[in-house]
């Protein structure tokens, strides 16, 4: 997730310095995800570099500078909210590495470490329900989207596992047909 | 202390599909109190087993033995009086009868068992007021919405006091928001002590209301797992990573 | 229309079992209607054709010899204008032994058997040529086993001439052997030699065949111009043809009757049907309709499907009918003397095809014509919508019974479709309707011979040869210890105004009361001057129970009063029946010649009659009574049971038919209880429960419809016979018995559910329960 964009978008309400930053940040994700204070710093450097935030006003106490949007940030916001996201698909987890490894090793372990990795994301999915009712209780219908893109996420990653066991189960049988 | 269902190496195979069994090989032991999610995607064999838990078929072989009854052994009357008196059953699309009103409909298991008319009105009765459809009583199943008829099979299945509940996709024909009833209501009946067996495709379901998963691929159980009440914190199960923009 | 065909055809190989059920109900039906048909045109036509062939007389005249001499009678046809006439024949009745039995024969002299007006065939042997042979009717020696070569001993005089057969003549005034008198012939010259006395025969014959009111005419212009009592009494063609008739006319009434109910029941089964696979595919009706079949089309693929399976049946039926009016139609030509041709009635089997074709084409367009009518999405969702139409008031009701559950549901399903349960109970009210009359019709009619034959009831008759005296045999009766009664007859004839032909004229002495002719209206005679009669000699005569008229006996005037309308089936009704005293007063030598004798219970009739035949074994014949069989009713019963059952056949076909389409219907409910619980043995119980209310609804309605028609019947019956129907004929009803026939309903309706619920018990449930 960009922090770039993330900060010109906190700014669009008020001014504000690194530390409040930092603190709206992690509220806007509902809790415990925690921002690197460094990070928004740096970040907030590359902005004004950059002229799409300025500085507000002068330092003040403790040497806290605010920081507010600039027109040019204003628009570079506008333009990456409406647009949508075309980077390719992102497959982060280890899982991938592994299985690519794995096909190179030939001592069968894969679909048992596909069982364990479905077992995983079960319990996950069991998880992020929990959440997902919390944030309705809650009334925090932002993070109710947010668990079920995860949700989702987390469904599709099961049925791929089951296709890969399954594509195991084929190659094998046809293993056992030729032979 | 024997489990409710003990199924022990059952295969079923259907006629001229003698290689592709529906169930090939399962196992699975259910005890009382249990709510158990069985899980599959179609062809998985799942209905297959509900069907034979629930009395409505037989094994090709192995064995399935429900409160110590062997069900592959029983002929199609004591079938029958099984289905009335030891399983109750919810089913995707209800399956009320379009010419009973909701209370006949709830009554139908008690009278065949042959209680006496007030006396099967007075348990329906009992029931709907506590899935609170009272009000529904004296109107036919086309007119109530399909939450209200979902509880209405649900009381119906619940009259005999069965052993055990089964439900096939039970949401399946709901929105969102009177699944979401119905299952708290699974829920709800699995903490007063009812078993519940609940036969769906949708894992998000299972997981989410069900203790245990059983998961079926092919005819055969792929994964029998117990889940951990969920008491995490959303950093726990997902993260959403923050990084610098490039340039 | 090769769409259409196909479509047709594909339709058909899917319900084959219904195009089977069709096809048998129509097969059934076809058989009885063209039976029916192919009677009605064979019947009347051959006796028309025998008679002319035959130059049959249009009048028969007999007259007595010591009136009117033979030249006179030459002159009688030009007297009535007859275009031909035969005779004068010396004719009389003879009392004939051979063997053990004695027959009275009316014998006539005729030394050949062409002549102007009657010729007679000869079924073999050859004509009398000498004295000492003798020629009998052919239904005679069929009946009585007589043979060629037999020997008669005559007893109407001492010397009991032998006369040999010689040959057998076939004579359309015959009738059948044992309803009415039959014929004998001698040589001219032999007839003194035989009896007494004698009379003279006349037969003449009209260039235009007379009416009723003509023929009378003739009668009175003979009498007024002859002595007094010279006309004996005649006989026309009319009465003849008649008689001949009626057989074959109730035979036919009742085939139609039967051939309309089957029709009425198939119409009802195959609309049932039709409607039934109406709401079964109203998706594929609009799928159909979707692409491009027109409502016409889609109403041919409807009726389509119910007319090749008709005309299956028919291929089947139309023969069968055919073949079965065989031995009916044989029957009736053997007794006209006709080849016995086979009814080749091509004309009445094409008739039979166009009303059962037309019946099945109303039958099945008027449901289909709605479905012709939808449009493609109405008819696709139509049958797509959860079917609600189970709420039916009267099915609401009848499921609400105090009854076990399955019962009660069962029951609510009869009536789910009302229409379908209202075309149902219609099948099986015509088969229960059909089982009342034909069983009340059998009761009637054994009442009917009974009437008619067994009463005068008594439990042995003698009959006395003129020879021997009237004392001689009240002497041998009396003496017989077991004798409890004896009424003697005596005949004669008796002319009242307005009547054309002289009546017959039964005396009675004794009791007469008790022999138990069945009164219809007053009462029987009781002293001298009254007298009874059928209804026929009534209303011939214009004449009331209670009026008084005069008659004239032998010539002599005689008072007489009317006091009862009685049940007499001989001569057609034409009877009078008095005292003998009555008759004493104007034929004072009138003696009795056959005696009713009543015996002592537990006593042995057949005993009784041989102790009196010994007294007398020539001039005496004495047979103990056995209930009177006749080859008509014979043929009536089996034909009456054939189609009974045809008809309770349908009746099962069309439950059959009705259940199948409910169950089917009803398939996913029937799952649903059966996952809830239900067992086998009651889902069996609700099927049967639907069966049997249909049953009870089509028995109790037909129970009141079959009366009512056999009432109808018998009239018709009674009246063709020349009388009012005693009511003991019609009361065959009662209370068990009819609850019976309604049984009846119930049963027929069970056995068309017999497989439809075995199969409702038997379906897959899991499948049915899983999809929507």
């Amino acid at each position: 997730m960009s922090l770039k964009y993330g900060i010109l978008g906190l700014l669009t309400e008020r001014p504000l310095h690194g530390y409040e930053v930092k603190i709206r940040f992690e509220s806007l994700l509902g809790g415990s995800w925690e921002v690197n204070i460094g990070q928004v710093y740096t970040t907030l450097q590359r902005l004004e570099r950059d002229g799409l935030i300025e500085a507000d006003g002068e330092r003040g106490d403790r040497g806290k500078l605010a920081y507010r949007l600039t027109q040019t940030g204003r628009r570079a916001l506008q333009d990456w909210l409406s647009r949508p996201e075309s980077e390719p698909q992102q497959l982060r987890e280890e899982i991938y590495v592994k299985l690519l490894l794995s096909t190179r090793l030939a001592d069968g372990s894969l679909d048992q470490l596909l069982a364990a990795q479905r077992r995983v994301y079960l319990q996950r999915l069991k998880d992020l329900s929990e959440l997902e009712v919390r944030a309705r209780r809650d009334g925090r219908d932002d993070l109710v989207l947010l668990f079920k893109g995860a949700i989702l996420h987390t469904e599709a990653d099961l049925k791929w596992t089951d296709a890969c066991a399954e594509e195991i189960r084929n190659s094998n049988q046809k293993g056992k047909e030729a032979s | 202390m024997t489990r409710l269902v003990e199924m022990t190496e059952v295969r079923k195979v259907y006629d001229g599909g003698a290689e592709h069994p529906a169930l090939n090989g399962v196992a699975l032991g259910i005890d009382r109190g249990e709510f158990v999610a069985v899980m599959g995607p179609s062809g998985s064999g799942k209905s297959t087993l509900l069907n034979l838990i629930a009395g409505l078929d037989r094994p090709t072989s192995g064995r399935v033995v429900v409160d110590g009854r062997d069900l592959g052994r029983a002929g199609e009357a004591e079938l029958a009086r099984y289905r009335r008196d030891r399983v109750g059953f919810v089913f995707q699309f209800f399956n009320l009868l379009g010419s009973l009103t909701v209370l006949e409909n709830v009554m139908v298991p008690a009278q065949l068992a042959g209680r006496s008319r007030a006396a099967a009105r007075g348990r329906a009765q009992e029931l709907l007021q506590k899935l609170g459809i009272a009000d529904q009583a004296h109107r036919y199943p086309a007119r109530l919405s399909g939450g209200q008829q979902q509880r209405a099979a649900i009381a119906r299945a619940l009259v005999n006091q069965p052993l055990l509940l089964l439900a096939d996709e039970p949401t399946g024909a709901l929105d969102t928001r009177s699944g979401e009833q119905v299952m708290d209501l699974l829920v709800d009946l699995n903490r007063g002590g009812q078993t519940v067996l609940l036969v769906t495709h949708d894992a998000k379901l299972a997981t989410r209301y069900a203790r245990r998963v059983v998961s079926l691929i092919d005819g055969r159980v792929a994964d029998d797992v117990v889940l951990q009440p969920s008491a995490a914190q959303p950093a726990d199960v997902v993260r959403i990573r923050v990084e610098e923009a490039a340039g | 229309m090769s769409a259409l065909l196909t479509k047709v055809f594909g339709d058909l190989r899917r319900r084959r079992l219904q195009g089977v059920v069709i096809a048998f109900v129509i097969l059934l039906a076809s058989g009885t209607t063209t039976l029916g048909l192919t009677l009605l045109q064979t019947s009347s036509d051959p006796w028309d054709r025998a008679f002319e062939v035959q130059k049959g007389a249009h009048l028969q005249v007999y007259f007595d010899r010591h009136k009117v001499a033979p030249e006179q009678l030459a002159t009688t046809p030009g007297l009535l204008a007859a275009s031909a006439a035969a005779g004068p024949w010396p004719a009389a009745g003879v009392g004939y032994e051979l063997g053990t039995h004695k027959y009275r024969l009316l014998t006539v002299g005729r030394n050949s058997p062409q002549a102007g007006v009657e010729v007679l065939r000869l079924a073999s042997g050859r004509w009398v040529q000498r004295a000492g042979e003798v020629v009998i009717a052919r239904s005679f020696a069929d009946f009585n086993h007589v043979r060629l070569g037999d020997r008669f001993t005559s007893l109407g005089t001492l010397d009991k001439p032998s006369l040999v057969v010689v040959g057998e003549a076939v004579d359309i005034d015959e009738g059948a052997a044992e309803l009415s008198t039959q014929f004998a012939w001698v040589t001219e010259s032999q007839m003194p030699l035989l009896v007494p006395d004698w009379g003279y025969k006349m037969a003449y014959r009209f260039t235009r065949a007379p009416n009723d009111s003509e023929l009378r005419d003739k009668v009175a212009r003979l009498e007024a111009a002859l002595p007094p009592g010279a006309v004996q009494f005649s006989l026309n063609y009319l009465l003849l043809k008649r008689v001949f008739n009626i057989t074959n006319q109730i035979v036919l009434t009742f085939l139609l009757a039967f051939g309309v109910f089957a029709l009425l029941a198939c119409a009802a089964t195959v609309a049932n049907l039709v409607i039934g696979i109406v709401i079964a595919s109203y998706r594929e009706i609009g799928i159909l309709k979707a692409i491009g079949f027109t409502p016409l089309q889609v109403v041919g693929t409807l009726v389509g499907q119910m007319l090749l399976p008709t005309l299956a049946g028919c291929i089947l039926g139309i023969p069968a009918g055919i073949a079965l009016s065989i031995p009916l139609v044989d029957r009736a030509a053997a007794s006209l003397g006709l080849p016995s041709e086979p009814p080749f009635a091509p004309a009445m089997a094409g008739l039979t095809l166009l009303i059962v074709t037309a019946v099945v084409l109303v039958a099945a367009v008027v449901p289909g014509f709605r479905a012709g009518r939808l449009t493609a999405v109405g008819a696709i969702s139509l049958g797509s919508a959860p079917t609600s139409s189970r709420r039916t008031p009267a099915a609401g009701w009848l499921r609400r019974l105090p009854l076990p559950r399955p019962l009660a549901l069962g029951a609510g399903d009869a009536f789910a479709r009302p229409l379908r349960a209202a075309l149902t109970a219609v099948a099986v009210l015509v088969g229960v309707a059909t089982l009342v009359f034909a069983t009340g019709l059998h009761s009637s009619m054994q009442h009917f011979v009974d009437a008619t034959f067994g009463s005068r009831t008594s439990d042995v008759s003698v009959q006395r040869a003129n020879a021997y005296p009237d004392r001689k045999v009240m002497a041998t009766l009396e003496s017989q210890p077991e004798t409890a009664l004896i009424v003697a007859a005596a005949g004669g004839a008796m002319t009242i105004p307005s009547v054309a032909d002289p009546v017959n004229v039964v005396a009675y002495r004794g009791d007469s009361a008790r022999l138990g002719v069945p009164v219809i209206r007053g009462r029987w005679f009781s002293g001298q001057g009254e007298v009874v009669a059928p209804r026929a000699t009534l209303e011939e005569a214009h004449l009331q129970v209670g009026d008084h008229f005069q008659g004239l006996i032998g010539g002599q005037p005689i008072q007489l009063r009317v006091v009862g309308e009685i049940f007499a089936v001989n001569n057609l009704g034409h009877e009078v029946d008095m005292d003998l005293s009555t008759l004493a007063q104007a034929a004072p030598d009138s003696v009795p010649t056959y005696y009713f004798v009543r015996l002592k219970p537990g006593s042995d009739a057949d005993a009784y009659a041989r102790r009196v035949l010994a007294t007398e074994p020539d001039f005496l014949d004495a047979s103990a009574s056995q209930p009177p069989s006749i080859s008509a009713i014979g043929v009536l019963n089996s034909v009456m049971l054939v189609l009974a059952a045809v008809l309770a056949l349908i009746a099962v076909a069309g439950v059959f038919n009705t259940l199948l389409l409910n169950t089917r219907e009803r398939a996913r409910d029937t799952a649903v209880l059966k996952a809830l619980g239900m067992t086998p043995a009651q889902v069996l119980a609700m099927v049967a429960t639907s069966a049997v209310v249909l049953g009870t609804a089509g028995g109790l309605l037909g129970l009141p419809v079959g009366v009512a028609i056999h009432r109808a019947l018998m009239q018709a019956l009674a009246s063709i016979a020349g009388n009012n129907m005693p009511e003991g004929a019609l009361r065959v009803f009662n209370a068990p018995g009819l609850a019976l026939l309604a049984l009846a309903g119930v049963a027929v309706a069970l056995l068309g559910a017999l497989l439809p619920a075995r199969w409702a018990a038997r379906t897959r449930v899991a499948e049915v329960l899983h999809s929507e």
